[in-house]
């Protein structure tokens, strides 16, 4: 079907039905009538005489051009923000470590990784160690805080291994506190040598 | 044109070069044929050659340089026109100037009545018949050429052709042929 589809355009194109030899006629006959050969061939003919506007090919428009990224350029407000962030970002997250709390269960035991920066336990009882008289300065330096409860301790005095031996055991906290308190003061002006006793032990003959 | 192709394509501008080449040489036949196959909607024709262009930018990898360039543009601007028929129907619609004939004496108004409809009769046709007859009557391309176009035989291609004829023949045998000219140049 195909190869008289084929053979029918070919004699179409090529010949007038007038022109076409008694075989070809017949060929033809075949299959379409001489009119409508004849029409075919008028119609192929008049396709030249259409009319179509000539218009002008617009100017192309070319899609921007990309860059590769490392090839592209910023500008420097860019640069400086970005740079900015950098500073910020480094002084915000240098040297601290994530917290690490381990909560294990017991409230009254929890522990926070040494050096965390974040939190700062402070228990509910801080023990005190009150200065005592014959501390020395150094000891008076380790002075904690209490916040809650207070533990005083009680302590007896040592051995007195002073010369006088003033063997005044009556010589109690109180008075040891007033001379923590002192304030400098020469002897004469402090109150707190009311409390001495005034015995002749301490007079030199 | 493989060689522009495979030479500026190394880098985006020389690739934008290429393409405004390709452009100056093909965009005016490119704008007939979507002028004749979009029913001389220019505007949109002017439309589609832009959009080929840049579908030719983003599709170059699929040329192959064997064949010839321009059958696969032209390939290319066949099924954009076939898109178009299957979004938007058969685009029917003649513009208003087909349609006057008033200061025309009675032959030439025969002769342009019978021009109108064989003009409306094209572009009635079905897509895959219009693209061939345009090809081969209105744009002159051979029947390989349109072989390789429409990537399909040539067998394929004349029965195509003869009954696209055969139709607007159907349709237009009210006419009296009798201003048919001598004008054949079919080989």
């Amino acid at each position: 079907m195909e190869d008289h589809i084929s053979q029918l355009f070919d004699l179409i194109a090529s010949k007038a039905y007038r022109s076409l030899t008694n075989e070809e006629k017949a060929f033809v006959d075949q299959h379409i009538s001489p009119e409508e050969y004849e029409m075919q061939r008028s119609i192929i003919a008049s396709t030249e005489e259409l009319e179509y506007p000539d218009a002008i090919p617009l100017a192309l428009e070319t899609p921007p051009v990309s860059q590769p990224i490392l090839m592209r350029t910023i500008p420097l407000y860019q640069v400086l923000i970005g740079a900015a962030c950098l500073l910020v970002g480094f002084f915000l997250f240098s040297g601290k470590k994530a917290l690490d709390v381990n909560f294990s269960g017991d409230p009254f035991n929890i522990s926070v990784q040494h050096n965390s920066p974040v939190i700062q336990v402070i228990h509910d009882t801080v023990f005190k160690s009150l200065p005592l008289l014959k501390s020395t300065s150094a000891a008076l330096s380790n002075m904690s805080y209490v916040i809650d409860t207070v533990y005083v301790l009680n302590e007896q005095y040592a051995a007195n291994t002073r010369m006088l031996d003033a063997s005044v055991p009556s010589l109690n906290l109180k008075l040891n506190e007033s001379l923590v308190q002192s304030s400098g003061l020469s002897a004469k002006d402090d109150k707190s040598t009311t409390l001495l006793p005034k015995s002749q032990e301490f007079t030199m003959k | 044109m493989v060689q522009i192709m495979d030479h500026h394509s190394r880098s985006a501008e020389k690739a934008n070069a290429a393409l405004v080449e390709l452009h100056a040489r093909y965009s005016k036949k490119l704008l007939g044929y979507f002028i004749k196959m979009l029913n001389k909607d220019v505007n949109l024709a002017q439309d589609f050659v832009q959009e080929l262009f840049l579908k030719i930018m983003e599709k170059k990898h699929l040329f192959d340089p064997e064949k010839k360039f321009y059958s696969w543009i032209f390939a290319i601007a066949s099924n954009m026109c076939k898109t178009a028929y299957r979004h938007h129907g058969k685009l029917v619609e003649l513009n208003a100037e087909n349609t006057r004939f008033s200061s025309l004496d009675e032959n030439t108004f025969e002769k342009k009545q019978f021009l109108s409809a064989l003009q409306k009769s094209i572009d009635e046709l079905e897509h895959y018949h219009k693209t061939v007859f345009v090809l081969r009557y209105l744009e002159h391309f051979s029947l390989n050429e349109i072989a390789d176009i429409t990537e399909s035989s040539l067998g394929t291609v004349k029965s195509r052709l003869f009954y696209a004829t055969r139709k607007i023949t159907e349709r237009l045998k009210h006419y009296d042929p009798s201003f048919e000219t001598q004008l054949f140049k079919l080989n």
